[in-house]
């Protein structure tokens, strides 16, 4: 009887509570600062408006569709779905399945199948109110061969953003161009 | 058959057949104080804004913004959802009233614990504000049903609540 009960309660910590769940994830990223150098740039004497329509040229041309808009606050969200399988994983998950099968425990190969791109831009006025911040963030949602999401992630390689930025200076350049003055 | 019992409830403990949301039994009263903090100041639009960079820098992103209604709504890791919103409070206050839902297994859960709110929004929200987050009067703008009706009853009694810590 009390090993009964001792496994009951082990049995109920072992489930996630989910207030707990909730402050662990809800806290700020253990890399915020270094995030936030990556992410942000300063655009001076270029205007919110212009920034924001630089911004959405810049994600469809690569390839992004745009799912929401807020131009009052200057927020653009944008999401795309590309293919997340690599060679070598695939390789590695059959590899496994194959050698545990030998030995007699049933394996389920499991390997990223798709992934989906989301993207949050947002353009401010700069702290001192001299001239308009970018702030993008890239986030990836991946779906296994089984149909499942699976692993989420921020996507914290710098060069991504910085290629984002490279394109939407040009894209700001072009627009100046198209309007045949100063981009204000 | 006991064993068997024991085992049938400790699953029953971890998983749920259906995939309904999980509501908090905690009180209205309890949830909206955990959940709203007023702030000393009327310009909603730079609230608002201030709450999206927020809302960004703590790894959300956003997924809805309705600008004119002053609400948001945000996703972390795909199974943290958070929707914020602002309610004019007089004419010199805001209330702003979050709340969250978090999946868990096949489950969606409220979160009704006040440390989450404190720690992980409005300590960072009013960091970036640069005002301090005071309680929200008990009968603030954002309760259920009560916007237009708070927002004209207010006036002195909210800066009077407002200004108490």
């Amino acid at each position: 009887m009390r090993l009964c009960w001792l496994l009951l309660l082990f049995g109920l910590a072992a489930c996630q509570e989910p207030n707990a769940v909730a402050l662990k994830l809800g806290a700020p990223p253990e890399s915020a600062v270094k995030l936030r150098s990556f992410e942000m740039r300063r655009f001076d004497g270029t205007a919110g408006n212009v920034l924001l329509v630089a911004g959405a040229a810049t994600l469809q041309d690569l390839g992004f569709t745009i799912t929401e808009s807020a131009p009052d606050v200057g927020v653009l969200v944008a999401s795309k779905q590309r293919d997340a399988k690599e060679v070598a994983q695939v390789a590695g998950q059959v590899a496994l399945a194959i050698g545990l099968a030998v030995l007699g425990a049933p394996y389920s190969p499991t390997w990223d199948e798709t992934q989906s791109i989301h993207v949050t831009l947002v353009i401010s006025p700069d702290a001192g109110g001299r001239a308009d911040q970018a702030r993008v963030s890239f986030d990836r949602y991946i779906t296994n061969n089984h149909g499942e999401l699976w692993r989420t992630e921020l996507v914290d390689d710098p060069k991504i953003y910085q290629d984002f930025y490279d394109r939407m200076s040009q894209a700001i350049h072009i627009q100046s161009l198209e309007v045949g003055g100063p981009s204000s | 058959m006991k064993r068997a019992l024991a085992m049938l409830v400790l699953l029953a403990g971890c998983q749920s057949a259906t995939p309904t949301p999980v509501m908090s039994g905690k009180s209205a009263v309890e949830l909206r104080a955990m959940e709203s903090r007023l702030f000393q100041t009327a310009d909603r639009r730079a609230m608002l804004r201030t709450v999206i960079a927020t809302v960004q820098d703590l790894g959300y992103s956003i997924d809805k913004v309705a600008a004119g209604a002053g609400t948001v709504t945000a996703t972390k890791a795909a199974r943290l959802v958070l929707t914020v919103s602002l309610y004019p409070q007089g004419e010199a206050a805001t209330v702003v009233r979050a709340n969250a839902m978090i999946a868990l297994a096949v489950r969606t859960y409220q979160v009704d614990d006040p440390v989450f709110y404190q720690k992980d929004f409005f300590d960072p929200l009013a960091h970036a504000l640069v005002l301090e987050a005071l309680p929200a009067p008990p009968d603030a703008a954002g309760s259920a049903a009560a916007a237009p009706e708070a927002a004209a009853a207010s006036g002195p009694a909210a800066s009077g609540a407002g200004a108490a810590k």
